[in-house]
Parts: C-alpha cells; structure tokens; sequence
C-alpha cells in the first residue's frame, strides 16, 4: 500500500474506529490505545485485506480490541479508579456546552444514564446497538461485521433498545424524559 | 390488533418495514390503547437521544503517533506527481504506458524547433566539380559489376525454375537502368 493511499485510508475512517471505540469502552484513553492500535494493524495487514471489506475489518479489529480492552478493566479491577477521571471526563464531552447551567446539568445526568445502560449491556448488544443507533451503518455492514444473518442483527438491535429502555428507566427511577 | 402484535411488529414500525396497512392497523390501535402509546414514545425517545449522542473526531495526535510508528513521513511532492499517482492507482499500467508515450509524442510533435539556419553556399571550382564527375562514373561503374555478377548467379542458381520467370523479369527491368550507367 502506498503512504499516500495509507493516509487517505487512515483519514476516512478514524472516526468511525474512534466512535466505536469510545462509546464501546466510554474510556477516551483506551479510545485512543484502540484506534492506534487498528490503524497500524492495517498497516501490517495490508496485503491480507480486499479493498472491497476494508470497513467490515476495521470495524471487527476494533470490536475485538475493545473488548479485549473491556475485559482487561475488569480483571485489573481498575473500573474504580478510572470512573472518578476518564469517565468523568467521557460525560463531560456527552454533554452540549450551549445548554444553561439547569439543562446542563439535566443532560449531564441523562448522558451518564445512558452511557451507565449503554456500558451494562452485552458485548454482542453494545456493539451493535452503537453501530446502529449511534454510528448510523447499515444493516448489511454490520451484519458482515458481526458475522450474523441480516435477521439476527435485527432481533439484536431490538433486544438491546428494549434492554437500554428497561435499564434506563430503572436508573433513573422512571424520571425518563420523554421527546 | 392487540397490545402482544403491536410489541411484536414495534421494531419494524419504528424502522419503516411495514405495509400501509399494517401501519393503519397501528394506529387504530395506538388511538385506544394509552399502554401502547407510551411504550411506543419511550422507545422512539431512547432512539432520539441515541442518534442525538455526538460523533467526536480522532485526536490528532493518535494519527502522528501511528505515522510515526509504521515510519510514513510527510514528504513534499510535485502537484504532477501526485495528479499522477492518484490516477496510476485507478488506471492500469498498460493504459498507464499508452498515456506517457502519447505525452512524448506530442511534446516531440509541437516543441518549437529551432529555425534552420540557411547554409552558406560554397562555391566549388571547375576542377572540382570535374574530379568529383570522374568520382561519380567510377562509382556506378562498380555498382554495374556487382549488379551484373548479382544477376549471373540469381540466373544460373537461383531462377532456374520456371515458375520464377516473372520475377527475374521484374528484377531485370529494375535493374536495366543501373546495368545501361543510370540512364533511364
């Protein structure tokens, strides 16, 4: 692969590599461990890869690393630590900084909410509750991505939103806001 | 329509997968079934705030780092070098090659030459032109011998059949000026 077709592949699709990463582990550190670490297997791995499935192997490179990432905060038991600081600091980016001082802390609340349920569900639900409803791909990108038929994915995506509604309303003792 | 059909078709209401018909039904059910609506304005609530969830951009020091770590540099390239490789990478090398020989041509077809510059007429003497006569004469007198040796062995080795008969016509009618000293 030349440098030039490296960097134009590298620029079209870091954010999608972030996002999921980000929304995945709602940890910005391992985010950022994630996207360098997909983007320079892609270097390694070129010549492995069809220009035609780029996106689907980038997207499940990075889904195994974030949950080799996930699994290894649990292990290391260091959710604790990290909640008081790269947590925080992943809610304070939810939150829109137009909003007054009354919303802001409305929407502070909600967002963490949602990254809470978000985070509580299953491996195989998170990841493609965030490739849906958050990423807005397709269901045949992401179909190919998990490996699982077109209806499967569907049933998933259903399970996962009834499951973050259940959650959410649990957490936030039925107060959820409703557009 | 009951309240268990309506949770079993929500997800495919919500994404549009349903008939006109399936989706009046919906409604009319909707219309008197306050549980239903609720369950359907929580769940395209939770939607809502999901695409609402904003799409952050990679921090770019994560991609000096991966430059930096698979050795990619930011090199200063010519505009035509890289018009070049963005259209190499598309077009194959056959077409490629076709593209760079036309490019010489056309530059080997419309670069301006340089005017030719007129040649001083030299002037030779009555001596000269006398010498170079002789040197001329002499010339076609050795090309008669070996025109004449060439049409002896063509006729004794080489036209023997009769079947060549046309050819050693035509070749002895070309060479008729040359054998009677270049006059036609």
């Amino acid at each position: 692969m030349k440098q030039t077709q490296f960097k134009k592949i590298v620029n079209d699709y870091k954010d999608l590599i972030y996002n999921q990463a980000y929304y995945f582990t709602s940890h910005k550190d391992d985010a950022e461990d994630i996207t360098q670490e997909v983007l320079i297997k892609l270097w390694h791995h070129q010549r492995n890869i069809k220009r035609v499935s780029l996106k689907t192997w980038l997207l499940k490179v990075t889904r195994n690393l974030c949950i080799d990432y996930s699994r290894k905060r649990k292990e290391l038991f260091l959710n604790e630590i990290h909640n008081d600081t790269s947590k925080s600091t992943f809610i304070e980016s939810l939150v829109d900084p137009k909003l007054n001082p009354e919303e802001e802390i409305i929407s502070r609340d909600l967002m963490e909410n949602i990254t809470h349920v978000i985070n509580e569900l299953p491996e195989k639900i998170r990841s493609i509750v965030i490739m849906r409803d958050i990423q807005d791909l397709t269901y045949d990108i992401i179909s190919k991505t998990m490996g699982l038929p077109l209806n499967s994915v569907k049933v998933y995506i259903h399970r996962g939103r009834k499951l973050l509604l259940k959650n959410l309303l649990e957490y936030s003792n039925n107060d959820f806001q409703q557009e | 329509m009951d309240c268990r059909e309506f949770n079993h078709i929500l997800f495919d209401y919500i994404e549009g997968h349903l008939s006109l018909k399936q989706r009046r039904a919906i409604k009319t059910h909707l219309n008197h079934c306050t549980k239903c609506q609720t369950a359907l304005s929580q769940y395209e609530s939770i939607l809502a705030k999901l695409h609402r969830l904003p799409k952050f951009k990679c921090p770019d020091a994560v991609i000096d780092r991966v430059f930096e770590s698979v050795n990619v540099r930011e090199t200063k390239t010519s505009l035509l070098f890289e018009i070049y490789q963005r259209f190499s990478e598309r077009l194959s090398w056959k077409v490629s090659f076709a593209a760079v020989i036309i490019i010489i041509l056309m530059i080997s077809l419309f670069y301006p030459r340089k005017e030719k510059k007129d040649y001083e007429q030299t002037i030779y003497t009555a001596e000269e032109i006398e010498q170079a006569k002789k040197d001329v004469e002499l010339a076609l007198g050795y090309f008669h011998y070996y025109a004449k040796k060439t049409e002896m062995i063509l006729e004794d080795q080489v036209f023997t059949k009769p079947l060549v008969k046309p050819i050693k016509s035509t070749i002895k009618k070309a060479f008729k000026p040359l054998l009677s000293g270049g006059k036609l």
